[in-house]
């Protein structure tokens, strides 16, 4: 081409000028078109009009006319000076633009494995978290709620775990600011459910979400990227005159059928039995004046503590701009109603994204959101028995207890706490601000070049308060108990980089490339307070209480300093390479390994774009990519490599005494935990890409896992962190995604993912990692264990063979069985002696269960018709199993709590002596221990929405723009065998080393919502 | 650019501790707070030292199964708690004294600092080479791990460490402490454990009574100069466990327990105590004596009331438990009865005030009775230290025809050890340097419930399975038959 513009020299006899409008499908003029007369620089925008005029122009020139979201277009000017431009919409996914790391990238170049979900995608299901909303939609992301609560966190896996000790989340780009870990400030609570770092985050402001999953596109996040990165991008203001959208949405909460506990009179006969077998007297046989159990009242305390929670959502965008300044400003008020009484979420923000042009050369983005929430809380799933959560306390509470419906006493055990009234009477709030500035600079230095500078921030500052008043049984034995913490971060970013994109005779070469430094101070207090001479000042008093038993206050920093590039290269859209990877250096290693170097590569091939392809009948898009790479992990406290002396107070002479002991000792050998991955993929475009078919497999490896590696005790360290292990994870995630149909079209997309972990390595001793006690008191004995060649997260216990019956023993009552602890009772859980040593003891503890599932997948069904649009999202989960370590409270016999009605017609009596051990029976158990019977499947199908709109057909120079009504409905239909409430839980939330664990979790709530949504 | 180099804000470091005599007194401080890291006591040592007397009960597995034997090496509830926790201290202690000799400071208290970290050194190996037998040995602070996975010292190298520590503990201690230093350790502290250390290895399985005469001549002097080290017996039995009678003279060591001051309380009013027992705490009823034995008690021996709780009124209510008397868990017999020497109503749940005492003054007397009985048989002199420790108590006293023979007379020291110092973790280590483990698994009321033979092996605890998993020079090295 640029041989034969030579020759043919200037010819200015012809060129014309050319002025036209263009319209968007609905025959509106679009304003902002980008029209560009193709191999020149000649171009321009059309004006508020949609109006262009072009000179200069070439009578067989070919005008570009481009247009995000919509199909770029090349007209032929052939001589008219008037030409009418219709744009279509893009529905070919191929072409949409993917936000990567330091840049975009048009997702049919990309030789790395992303998914990408939309503004849209995420709009038919309003969700109040962005985490709730990802749920099932993109394969090989696996995110698991780790409570119900209002605004609860979840844990975000993508493609499997890949660390022991360290964090497994991925991390979020929020705007191109990789967010910080979060946290919380600390309560009172034994599970520690990690905050969900997300909810600061409106879900309405989102545009785009795209998961980097393999190495190559994960690579240049280098030391964070081995769990995968998340990019989230927000909204935009787009060129053209003001918008306004107001939504509002108002959602009824309703509990989902919790299995019945024993009534009072049942409870009251089955406690006499208990009573008589164990040689003491009845309490309720009707005799000298005893009540007759028949006569017992029955209060239902689930049901006493549950609601039906009514939500409300308001939200305000306005948006809009010139060329030269565009704005969308949002405002969001959200309240959530939980179905525990007294639980709530409440968040307020407000966003403010601008993008700026300063100058033909100078453009400025700039961010800022502020949110802050509230919400009152009840820790569910702590299963702390002094002070449980409202589920807990009410499978504890007595259904007989005297006085009727809502005693404050039970004459059978003075330690009753009424459920409700603790739900009631206790102060448990979270409180949360979040503040992001994130200001980014674009100065376009040459052609094709472009240097970029970011400066952000991020403060969190979060409190927790918790107030027992001596109206709670807590707080009567301490008169008056307060929990008052709070945790703050201050993270600060500034990047300077730069984008070089350059085309010549078909080459085509995009390349990234800079520097990043991150700083991060997180400070917490704790405070614990008693003896209050009242209950009216809780936790704004604690100067009141005259026993403070815990203070502390903690700092620590960390910091990332970061070097990275990425080299795209392409010739004809055909043949593809990237490479690309970054030098991190982290404050938390040790000092002669701070810097780690995280390299990859990646090659594809657009089949398609072949010759021999050109005409497939087939075939619209077939593209191969392969990539490799190595990428890290830093996630672990800041000072591992650091001995440190921590304080050890003593008393003497009735005082304190200031006392500093050895508390950790430093590995100055600590690294980085390295993650190698390999991907193969294939995406396919089938019937002019009305059938689109993405599959990839991958296999990753993680080395060098840091992990606090257990010394010999006697050293007097029970632990140190090291570099010690590895695990592997591989999978296969399919998705299809289609179009069918011409009036009523239905666009289904169902995308499936299979991971399968094994640890492989643990050290040279191999040891086994337990996972923490699955209650403080009662059952304190892990239920999980990492151990080599077993799944990650494996559950561990005692096989439980059937029931022990009164045939178990001879005339002279000599077991012919192993016994535990020489637990003989008749209907109690008979345990395997794998060992054979003829006792079962600890060491018979064995593999009882994987809560790994052999699949998830989520399948999302958008159906339109004229102005309607239903929404079918169903997500599931296959093969997973839960400890349901209810069952060791509420269907083991163990009368000091209530039972599962269920429990009291299946137990083992000695009249119905089976060997179901899924409800043994007799006196009370001993072995309160992890086992079999309390392993569950927990796979799942649940019908997560089902959403219905009407789109108000709407005259395009009325004031009113549009307007949407909607009704969705959330978790309809589940369909499990699953015995709990919900298969969905994980009460130990992002701790690597228990998944699959419920206990007395926060229901799950079934919701239905209504809403408007109007645009001015 | 920045350099990447770590600061730590909220601990200290090493590399910038240990320069002044508040640092070297701090790393001192360090190694008592070791003793009273909750659940030390209330959990790891009670269920070590209490549950295998022969009257113990319990309503618990976990406590149970220390009274029946069948714990084993992967027991990591009280075990491997318990090793770990007397390791950390042992590492303080070895930090202290490998620290404190380079700090500019006055000499004599450098010494006295030293001393003191040598006495709970020793006191902390004493403990473990006679629950676990062989033990590592470590003499030097923990700087990295090329110091860790020392293998298993023999008995006898352990006792030469201990006694080498103790009897410069007893050169360098003072005699007495002035009220604001009481309870750090004193010469007679020192005194008191080495006599204990020789008694002990003149019993099973050390066999070795050459220091029995060194044992009576330092209980001679602290029984004779007791004024000097501030030292009595108390006339009134109850006196001694009284809340606001902490340190009295009766006290030869005991762990300072302090409400006001975090994580410095005792759970053990709280976890021994029955349900809303008028000690503190909610009252978790771990367990307690049997009848029978609280029967075996003279009954004008004021002890049996002061140790053990026969009835009670539940807190907050009328409602009166009876030990034993059939009505709620109180009532069944086969929970134990509850321990009454602690007791803290105040207390909420695992802050209790009470002082953990862990040796006494009638122990000098009742050593003096057992060592001269070793030395010179049944004679006047044994009788007399025996019958002082029985009068306090208003219990009978023996005549000489009690006991005609050194073994009929060590049954009466057993015995009287027992409704002595029950509670207060004497048990397990007189049942076994007496040899009496074989008669009381036999005649034990949780081993005959559960079905216990005697097994040699009974006679050390094993060595932690975490121990042995991670110290590859421990390894196949536990204990015989565990």
């Amino acid at each position: 081409e640029l041989q034969a513009s030579v020759f043919t020299g200037p010819g200015n006899e012809q060129e014309i000028v050319v002025s036209g409008t263009v319209l968007d499908p609905e025959g509106k003029p679009l304003i902002g078109t980008s029209i560009r007369v193709e191999g020149t620089n000649n171009g321009t925008l059309t004006d508020f009009d949609g109006k262009f005029t072009l000179s200069g122009v070439k009578k067989d020139a070919v005008l570009i006319v481009s247009y995000m979201g919509y199909q770029t277009q090349e007209i032929a000017v052939e001589g008219r000076t008037e030409i009418t431009i219709a744009m279509k919409e893009d529905a070919q996914a191929l072409d949409e633009v993917v936000v990567v790391g330091y840049g975009t990238q048009r997702k049919s170049d990309l030789t790395g494995s992303v998914s990408s979900v939309t503004a849209s995608d995420i709009e038919k299901a309003p969700a109040v978290t962005i985490n709730q909303a990802l749920q099932g939609r993109a394969a090989g992301v696996h995110i698991t709620s780790t409570s119900a609560e209002p605004g609860g966190g979840s844990s975000i896996r993508i493609r499997g775990s890949n660390s022991i000790s360290g964090s497994n989340e991925p991390l979020i780009v929020l705007d191109g600011y990789p967010l910080p870990e979060s946290g919380e400030a600390d309560g009172d609570s034994y599970t520690k459910q990690t905050a969900n770092p997300l909810s600061f985050l409106n879900p309405d402001e989102i545009e785009s979400v795209e998961v980097l999953k393999d190495a190559s596109a994960t690579a240049i996040y280098g030391a964070r990227g081995a769990n995968g990165v998340i990019m989230i991008t927000t909204k935009g203001g787009k060129i053209g005159k003001t918008r306004v959208t107001f939504t509002s949405e108002m959602t009824m909460s309703s509990v989902p059928d919790f299995p019945a506990l024993l009534n009072g009179p049942d409870f009251g006969r089955i406690k006499d039995e208990e009573r008589v077998s164990n040689g003491n007297q009845p309490r309720y046989d009707g005799l000298d004046g005893r009540p007759h159990w028949t006569d017992l009242p029955t209060t239902d305390w689930i049901s006493q503590i549950l609601r039906t929670g009514a939500s409300h959502r308001y939200q305000l965008g306005i948006s809009g701009g010139t060329k030269a300044s565009r704005y969308f400003i949002s405002a969001n008020y959200t309240k959530v109603e939980g179905v525990l009484k007294y639980t709530d979420f409440n968040r307020g923000n407000i966003r403010v994204n601008l993008n700026n042009t300063l100058s033909d050369k100078v453009t400025l983005r700039t961010n800022i959101n502020y949110t802050r929430s509230m919400s009152n809380r009840s820790e569910e799933g702590s299963g702390i028995i002094t002070t449980p959560g409202a589920i807990f306390n009410a499978y504890k509470a007595n259904p007989a207890a005297m006085g009727g419906e809502l005693s404050e006493t039970d004459d059978e055990n003075p330690e009753f706490q009424n459920p409700l009234s603790l739900l009631r009477e206790q102060t448990n709030e979270t409180s949360d601000e979040n503040l992001l500035i994130n200001i980014h600079a674009i100065y376009d230095l040459l052609p094709g070049l472009k240097l970029n500078l970011r400066g952000g921030a991020n403060n969190k500052s979060n409190r927790r308060d918790i107030f027992w008043p001596t109206t709670t049984v807590q707080g009567e034995l301490n008169n008056g108990m307060a929990v008052l913490s709070t945790f703050q971060f201050n993270d600060y970013l500034v990047e300077a980089f730069a984008n070089y994109n350059k085309e010549f005779r078909q080459h085509h070469v995009d390349i990234a490339g800079g520097y990043s430094w991150q700083q991060k101070v997180a400070r917490r207090v704790n405070n614990r307070v008693q003896d209050f001479p009242t209950d009216n000042l809780g936790t704004d008093g604690l100067q009141l209480g005259l026993l403070p038993t815990v203070w502390s206050t903690s700092k620590v920093k960390r910091e990332l300093q970061s070097y990275y590039l990425r080299a795209n290269y392409n010739y004809k859209r055909k043949y593809f390479l990237t490479l690309s990877g970054r030098v991190d250096g982290s404050s938390v290693f040790s000092e002669n390994k701070k810097y780690g170097v995280f390299p990859s590569a990646a090659v594809a091939w657009t089949v398609s774009n072949e010759n021999f392809m050109k005409n497939s009948f087939v075939f619209s898009n077939l593209k191969l990519r392969t990539s490799y790479g190595l990428t890290g992990s830093q996630a672990i406290p800041p000072y591992g490599s650091l001995s440190q002396l921590g304080v050890a107070n003593y008393i003497v002479g009735g005082n304190a005494v200031s006392g500093v002991a050895p508390s950790v000792l430093g590995n100055p050998d600590l690294e980085w935990e390295k993650t190698t991955q390999v991907d193969a993929g294939i995406d396919m475009g089938l019937f002019n890409n009305r059938l689109n078919i993405t599959v990839d497999a991958y296999y990753k490896r993680t080395d060098d896992l840091l992990q606090n590696y257990q010394l010999s005790p006697s050293a007097g360290y029970t632990s140190t962190m090291k570099n010690i292990g590895s695990l592997e994870n591989k999978g296969l995630e399919v998705t299809v995604s289609g179009e069918i149909g011409k009036k009523v079209v239905w666009n289904p997309n169902f995308n499936i993912s299979f991971n399968r972990s094994e640890i492989l390595d643990l050290g040279e001793d191999g040891s086994d990692i337990y996972g923490p006690d699955l209650a403080r008191n009662i059952v304190a004995i892990p239920g999980n264990v990492m151990r080599e060649g077993e799944p990650y997260g494996s559950f561990y216990g005692y096989r439980v063979t059937g029931l022990i019956q009164p045939s178990d023993f001879d005339y002279d009552g000599n077991p012919s069985i192993p016994l535990f602890n020489n637990d003989r009772g008749p209907g109690h859980w008979k345990f395997e002696d794998v060992n054979g040593d003829g006792v079962v003891t600890p060491d018979d503890r064995v593999i009882i269960g994987d809560p790994n599932p052999k699949f998830i997948f989520g399948w999302n069904n958008d159906i339109s018709y004229k102005q309607f649009s239903l929404n079918l999202f169903f997500q599931g989960s296959y093969g997973n199993e839960m400890i349901n370590v209810d069952r060791l409270f509420i269907a083991s016999g163990r009368m000091l709590n209530n039972q599962l009605q269920e429990w009291g017609e299946k137990r083992w009596t000695s009249e119905n002596q089976h060997n179901d051990f899924r409800w043994p029976g007799g006196v009370e158990q001993s072995n309160m221990q992890p086992n079999s019977a309390i392993v569950e499947d927990a796979s799942f199908i649940r019908l997560k929405n089902v959403s219905l709109r009407y789109r108000l057909q709407m005259k395009p120079d009325d004031f009113i723009r549009n307007v949407e009504l909607y009704a969705t409905a959330h978790n309809l239909l589940t369909i499990t065998n699953y015995s709990g409430f919900d298969p969905e839980v994980g009460v130990f939330g992002q701790n690597n080393l228990a998944p699959g664990i419920d206990f007395a979790s926060y229901p799950r709530a079934r919701m239905y919502q209504l809403g408007v949504k109007i645009g001015f | 650019c920045t350099s990447l180099d770590e600061e730590v804000y909220s601990d200290l470091s090493p590399n910038n501790f240990y320069v002044s005599e508040a640092d070297a007194d701090a790393a001192v401080i360090a190694i008592y707070n070791g003793l009273n890291r909750r659940p030390f006591h209330d959990t790891y040592f009670t269920s070590l030292t209490f549950m295998p007397a022969p009257h113990s009960a319990s309503r618990l597995p976990n406590r149970r199964m220390f009274a029946n034997y069948s714990f084993d090496a992967s027991n990591f509830q009280i075990i491997e708690p318990y090793w770990s926790a007397v390791y950390d201290m042992i590492n303080r202690a070895n930090t202290a004294i490998d620290r404190i000799p380079d700090i500019d400071m006055d000499e004599t208290l450098k010494k006295r600092l030293i001393a003191e970290a040598k006495w709970l050194r020793a006191y902390n190996y004493f403990n473990l080479v006679r629950l676990f037998g062989d033990v590592p040995l470590y003499l030097k602070e923990t700087t990295s791990l090329e110091d860790v996975n020392q293998p298993r010292a023999p008995m006898s190298e352990v006792y030469a460490a201990i006694i080498e520590d103790l009897k410069e503990a007893d050169e360098n201690l003072p005699p007495n402490r002035t009220d604001d230093k009481k309870g750090r350790v004193t010469r007679g502290t020192a005194r008191f454990l080495l006599a204990k250390v020789y008694l002990t290895m003149a019993g099973e399985p050390m066999n070795d009574g050459s220091g029995l005469e060194e044992a009576r001549t330092l209980l001679v002097s602290l029984y004779e100069n007791k004024g000097a080290y501030g030292y009595d017996l108390l006339d009134n039995y109850a006196d001694i466990f009284k809340l606001d009678n902490e340190l009295n003279a009766e006290i030869v060591f005991a762990v300072q327990q302090s409400r006001a001051v975090g994580g410095q309380g005792t759970g053990m009013a709280h976890i021994w105590g029955p349900l809303r027992s008028p000690f503190g705490g909610t009252g978790q009823y771990h367990g307690g004596c049997t009848q029978e034995f609280y029967q075996s008690y003279d009954s004008t021996d004021v002890r049996r009331d002061v140790t053990w709780l026969e009835r009670y009124t539940a807190r907050g209510t009328n409602q009166v438990f009876v030990f034993g008397s059939g009505n709620g868990p109180y009532g069944d017999p086969r929970n134990g009865m509850a321990q009454a020497k602690y007791q803290d109503p105040e207390m909420n749940f695992v802050d209790g005030e009470t002082d953990i005492i862990i040796y006494r003054f009638s122990d000098v007397i009742l050593m003096l009775a057992e060592i001269e009985n070793e030395l010179n048989g049944p004679n006047a002199t044994a009788f007399d230290y025996l019958n002082e420790v029985r009068e306090r108590a208003h219990a009978g006293t023996y005549d000489q025809q009690a006991a005609a023979t050194p073994e009929e007379f060590r049954e009466l020291i057993y015995k009287e050890r027992f409704w002595e110092f029950s509670f207060e973790f004497h048990e397990v280590f007189d049942i076994r340097r007496m040899g009496k483990l074989k008669e009381a698994i036999e005649t034990g009321f949780e081993t005959k419930l559960f079905g216990t033979s005697y097994d040699p092996k009974y006679e050390l605890y094993p060595i932690p399975l975490s121990e042995i998993q991670t110290n590859p020079n421990i390894a196949g090295h536990q204990n015989p038959g565990w």
